[in-house]
């Protein structure tokens, strides 16, 4: 992960790809991915994932911020919300189900 | 002015694909990988306009359309193998070239593997793997591979059920369709009938400059290529100004929703995406055709050839998709 994306992120789990905090929630950051490593690393974190917990995933690409929640929801998971803290990128949060 | 035409629909087609999101990439690996839907939607609605209005046009003697002949061995290596290089590359043949115009340098990377694969098969190095490839073909009966040849269907009215039936049932399928969630520009319907009109319009514009095919991005790369390193401008036609046309109108799109950045993918990344970009090329000068000029432009004509490349392209980009979750998993 470049640094660009880490010091975008003001989350404490954001030292660079998928990390847990306490609350055992965890941070992707796929701002330089685009289909379809943005599609399978979700996919991938959220097999991985205890239910109930949360995903924040950064996008950094429309159709990836739009497909992959899509995608995500369909599979019975929860889609919190998507932010745009900024152009050019996008901040999914997910709760696993 | 037909040149000026053409460079004008290459831009609203590149507006259109970035406000759209148009990756057919992610509307094949759907079928098998993912529940939603909404970008094979756009893809069948650009069939449903094109196979209706490229027969209509036919039948009116409009158009003359060319159909591209069945070298299967060609037809089903190379689909699968530009199947294989589209995921690799992270996007088709136009989803990078839009990409690409809106900034993405890991698409610049996939656009310039692309031309140099379609340029070492098409002409290059690799011209005899294409021609022994290309050499067995079929056909039906001395005449074109087409669905209507194949079926035996003659007459007008048969045609015509034929093509009603599946507009049918294709628009039958569409109007079920649940609400689109997580819209970020143009929805799927919107997308399909853009992109859908814009690929009819490439037809008329072409035709105009005798050209009797409609919107592709293989053979106009190839000709661009070697016309920029040979200085050989015989390849050069209206479809070559549409290409040049399509970065520029989604950069302008981007542009408008602020998503025009430059970003540099992982050094990796960037090395995978220009493998799967001259991957993606040099089966797409084998099979003679992409995404859009087998998927969307072939198809509309009815060609055998077209549809079995289709098939092949979706397989390829199931077992690269399949690899990658693979080895992702591995990695995990």
């Amino acid at each position: 992960m470049s640094n660009e994306n880490n010091a975008r992120n003001n989350s404490p789990a954001a030292a660079g790809g998928p990390n847990a905090d306490s609350a055992g929630d965890r941070v992707l950051h796929l701002t330089n991915e685009v289909c379809p490593y943005t599609f399978v690393k979700s996919k991938l974190a959220l097999e991985e994932a205890a239910p109930g917990s949360i995903l924040e995933i950064h996008l950094g690409n429309s159709e990836s911020a739009s497909n992959v929640p899509r995608s995500i929801e369909l599979e019975g998971h929860e889609v919190l919300g998507i932010d745009q803290p900024e152009a050019g990128h996008w901040v999914v949060t997910v709760k696993r189900a | 002015m037909i040149i000026a035409a053409a460079l004008a629909l290459g831009l609203l087609l590149g507006y259109a694909l970035q406000r759209g999101g148009f990756c057919m990439n992610t509307a094949f690996r759907s079928f098998v990988y993912e529940k939603d839907r909404s970008l094979v939607r756009a893809w069948i609605l650009v069939l449903v306009i094109n196979i209706i209005g490229v027969q209509l046009l036919t039948e009116l003697g409009v158009l003359y359309p060319q159909v591209a002949p069945f070298f299967w061995p060609a037809i089903i290596l190379g689909g699968f193998v530009f199947g294989v290089g589209m995921v690799l590359a992270g996007g088709c043949a136009s989803g990078t070239y839009y990409r690409c115009g809106r900034g993405m340098l890991g698409s610049t990377g996939a656009l310039l593997g692309f031309a140099l694969g379609t340029a070492v098969v098409d002409g290059g190095a690799l011209l005899g793997l294409q021609r022994v490839l290309r050499a067995p073909t079929l056909d039906v009966g001395g005449r074109e591979a087409t669905v209507f040849n194949l079926l035996g269907i003659e007459s007008l009215g048969a045609r015509w059920a034929l093509l009603g039936a599946l507009a049918a049932v294709a628009v039958f399928w569409l109007a079920r369709a649940p609400k689109q969630r997580f819209v970020i520009g143009w929805g799927w319907m919107r997308t399909g009938a853009a992109v859908g009109l814009l690929a009819l319009a490439a037809w008329l514009v072409s035709a105009l400059a005798g050209r009797e095919f409609g919107l592709s991005f293989t053979q106009p790369t190839v000709a661009i290529t070697r016309f920029l390193v040979a200085g050989d401008s015989s390849g050069i036609s209206v479809a070559s100004y549409m290409v040049i046309g399509v970065p520029i109108g989604a950069l302008l799109a981007a542009k408008a929703a602020g998503e025009a950045i430059l970003r540099l993918p992982e050094p990796r990344t960037l090395l995978r995406q220009f493998g799967g970009g001259v991957t993606m090329g040099g089966g797409a000068s084998i099979a003679g055709g992409c995404n859009i000029g087998h998927s969307i432009t072939g198809v509309s004509t009815l060609g055998i050839g077209a549809i079995v490349a289709t098939v092949f392209i979706m397989i390829g980009s199931w077992a690269m998709t399949w690899a990658v979750l693979r080895s992702e998993r591995g990695r995990a």
